[in-house]
């Protein structure tokens, strides 16, 4: 009996279109899921958990890119009014009905110049976070500020721990917000103008408690 | 809630699961009317058949066809008029690369997976665009550009959300009217807040215009240094270095844009004509070669495609390979006499090179019948490759009269005339050149100098007769048609109007608006046209 040679193997690439693959199957599971008719608590909860499933197979996605190769925002532009509107009904399907969806973008710009699918992958992973904190609502704000457009997540829970905000971008990684924090701070640092960057700001909310995620873009 | 109910839909992705759960997802928008295709060619005949408001395509469609494809066929073509929505679906990141690189955007994109209510959110952004765009789209299809530019003003002013697009609307409408110091003022302005690629083509082509030609290549490079996949900066780069006569930078330029963008067949084109005028008959065999073999199945393609990787292969001595293609070429189209015409002329040539002297001669005989049978009017490389197949079966004086033609036609154009002095070298009769060429010239020149004498001395029906069938004889050639424009305007104005005249003017004019609308005598004429047309109440656009 011959031996078959195993041929060196790129695993990480491998991994990567596999994860891509799960990604696709996950997408068509939705469309499936979303053609179901009955109202019915197994099925909304089944949604539920193919997008959690389905946000976290981009996060990974995102975190090879970034390991792999140097990762380029598209950016272009878009109306930060649409890209709430849109974000906040998203964000309430994943929210359900306990927790209410707010926005405000009365100071928004009428034009931003962003990458909107990693602006909104970093969102969509504040919101992950804040719905393990918040108590009933969270608010999603746009507005305009120092030549940058400000995105935040506003909770209304307990806020983040004071360890945390004082050494933010080291910490990420430690705590249980940690991935998706590590990958807004990355997604921030990438949109540039000119000779500013993107930043990431997290602040406890003054008044209430709260935790307070800010994408700050220029 | 945008009503959606009588918006009919086409969905197009090769796989009928993923076709029947978008189908439902936009029934649950209250769609009712929609259809599915799995391929782009049966979507592209659907088109055909009728109208669709929206088409929402995969991006990804299996075997070497892809949604960005179908978007610039449809678009180019005009098959889908700009009302129409195009929504395109991608499963990864990836095709916002694409769209960044592309000419043509579609009016959104969505990832895989997304809930209903992003599309329903994004086609009423879209419609709501559409509708904002709607006065403008109407001006210009009525040809009035510079109405179309106050109607982005007045928008502007009122702080519309789509002020971006209307600015990056204003901009080029603007270029097209020549009216580029305004355009570099607004194009300015953008940079000033963030260097946008197309506000830095759009300053560059102003530059371009304003004769800066050393100014705009810097905006380019520059811009081709920050976004190196946008490659309209390649194609306008490559243009100026041309205009420059660094014909070989200009080639290696847009070698770099089709290394970025091999799906994009008519910049291969480009490659593969500018490395055959640089005498790079390898980069040109395999430029033609990609265009024909991956134009093939699409509904597209062109026959010269076929006819230009013939001509590489016989200038490297291929006559078998030039003649397969041509063969393949009559097995895959239409035979029209253009057609039939030009690839007779590649015959002759290929057979002269493989030394069929009867078969060349027949071959020719055919071309020239066609020819005279039809009145055709060739492009102007097969016109001298006729000539050249005319001079090699030694039927001089055809040969001589068809140059006579063609030089006359592009007397003004070097590109042209270095063609014709090459051809001529070709086949040996380099010591004529500067006379026939010369010759040439000096017989437009004096046709040009009698008509418009005929028209000085009142005898302005002898000069259109005589200018009006120069015109057609040398359909490129400026000055002969602006001089028979101002006799068919100024017997109208002195004589009453003309109508059959008068839409030969407008006609004659407007096919050299694009070029050289820029040109003194060509506003001067032009405006003679409109105020003749107001003097008896008609509007000319």
């Amino acid at each position: 009996m011959n031996l078959i040679d195993t041929p060196h193997i790129d695993v990480k690439t491998i991994i990567a279109l596999n994860v891509h693959e799960v990604k696709n199957l996950m997408a068509l599971l939705m469309f499936k899921l979303d053609t179901v008719q009955v109202v019915d608590d197994a099925i909304t909860e089944s949604r539920l958990l193919c997008h959690r499933v389905n946000d976290h197979m981009e996060r990974m996605l995102l975190l090879f890119k970034l390991q792999s190769e140097h990762l380029t925002p598209h950016i272009s532009d878009y109306s930060p009014i649409d890209f709430v509107d849109e974000f906040v009904a998203n964000a309430q399907i994943l929210a359900g009905s306990e927790i209410k969806i707010v926005k405000d973008v009365a100071d928004a710009p009428s034009y931003w110049f962003f990458d909107r699918e990693l602006v909104e992958i970093a969102m969509m992973n504040a919101i992950h976070n804040a719905l393990r904190f918040a108590q009933h609502e969270i608010k999603i704000r746009a507005y305009q500020a120092n030549q940058m457009l400000v995105l935040e997540v506003t909770d209304d829970g307990s806020g983040y721990p004071a360890e945390m905000l004082a050494a933010p971008v080291t910490t990420f990684l430690q705590t249980n917000r940690g991935l998706g924090l590590y990958l807004a701070h990355a997604i921030a640092q990438i949109h540039t103008n000119k000779n500013s960057h993107g930043q990431l700001s997290l602040h406890n909310n003054q008044h209430s408690h709260g935790a307070v995620f800010g994408l700050q873009l220029p | 809630m945008m009503d959606f109910t009588k918006k009919r839909v086409l969905i197009i992705d090769d796989s009928s699961a993923m076709c029947s759960s978008l189908k439902h997802t936009l029934g649950n928008l209250g769609i009712g009317k929609c259809e599915t295709s799995n391929s782009g060619n049966e979507a592209i005949f659907r088109i055909r058949q009728r109208e669709f408001d929206i088409i929402v395509c995969d991006y990804c469609l299996g075997e070497g066809s892809d949604g960005q494809q179908i978007l610039e066929q449809l678009r180019k073509s005009a098959l889908i008029s700009p009302s129409v929505a195009f929504l395109m679906v991608t499963a990864e990141r990836g095709y916002e690369k694409v769209v960044s690189c592309a000419e043509l955007a579609p009016d959104d994109y969505l990832l895989k997976p997304f809930t209903p209510e992003t599309i329903r959110l994004r086609l009423e952004r879209v419609f709501e665009k559409k509708e904002t765009f709607k006065v403008i789209y109407e001006l210009l299809a009525q040809g009035n550009s510079a109405g179309a530019i106050v109607e982005c003003d007045l928008l502007l002013d009122l702080k519309n959300k789509f002020a971006i697009d209307l600015i990056r609307m204003k901009g080029e409408l603007l270029i097209s009217l020549d009216r580029h110091e305004e355009a570099r003022v607004l194009y300015e302005q953008v940079i000033s807040a963030r260097a946008i690629p197309w506000a830095r083509i759009g300053l560059a082509k102003t530059l371009s215009m304003a004769g800066m030609a050393d100014e705009a290549i810097e905006i380019l490079e520059l811009a081709i240094a920050d976004t190196p996949q946008y490659l309209e900066a390649y194609d306008l780069l490559a243009k100026e270095h041309e205009t420059q006569g660094q014909t070989a930078l200009a080639q290696a330029i847009l070698e770099q844009a089709v290394e970025i963008s091999p799906q994009t067949l008519s910049r291969q084109t480009r490659v593969g004509e500018m490395a055959y005028r640089n005498g790079d008959l390898e980069k040109a065999r395999r430029a033609f070669g990609i265009v024909v073999d991956q134009g093939r199945y699409s509904f597209f393609r062109s026959p010269s495609d076929f006819i230009r990787l013939s001509k590489v292969h016989l200038d490297e001595g291929q006559q078998d390979k030039a003649l397969s293609v041509i063969a393949d070429a009559r097995k895959s189209f239409d035979k029209t006499p253009d057609f039939e015409l030009e690839t007779s002329v590649m015959e002759s040539l290929i057979y002269h090179g493989a030394s069929n002297r009867e078969a060349s001669m027949l071959a020719l005989e055919k071309a020239l019948e066609m020819k005279e049978k039809n009145g055709l009017v060739l492009p102007e490389s097969s016109h001298l490759d006729l000539a050249k197949s005319c001079f090699l079966n030694d039927k001089v004086e055809e040969g001589r009269s068809l140059v006579k033609d063609i030089v006359s036609n592009f007397y003004d154009d070097e590109k042209v005339q270095g063609m014709v002095g090459q051809m001529l070298e070709q086949v040996g009769r380099a010591e004529e050149s500067k006379e026939l060429v010369e010759n040439s010239v000096r017989d437009v020149i004096k046709l040009n100098n009698e008509g418009v004498s005929l028209a000085k001395k009142g005898d302005l029906a002898g000069a259109i007769a005589l200018l009006v069938s120069a015109a057609q004889r040398m359909p490129q050639n400026v000055q002969v048609a602006l001089n028979a424009a101002h006799a068919l305007i100024v017997d109208s104005d002195r004589n009453g109007w003309n109508e059959t005249q008068m839409d030969m003017a407008r006609y004659l004019l407007r096919e050299h608006e694009a070029k050289y609308s820029s040109l003194e005598k060509y506003k001067k004429i032009n405006g003679l046209m409109k105020e003749v047309g107001l003097k008896f109440g008609v509007n000319i656009t």
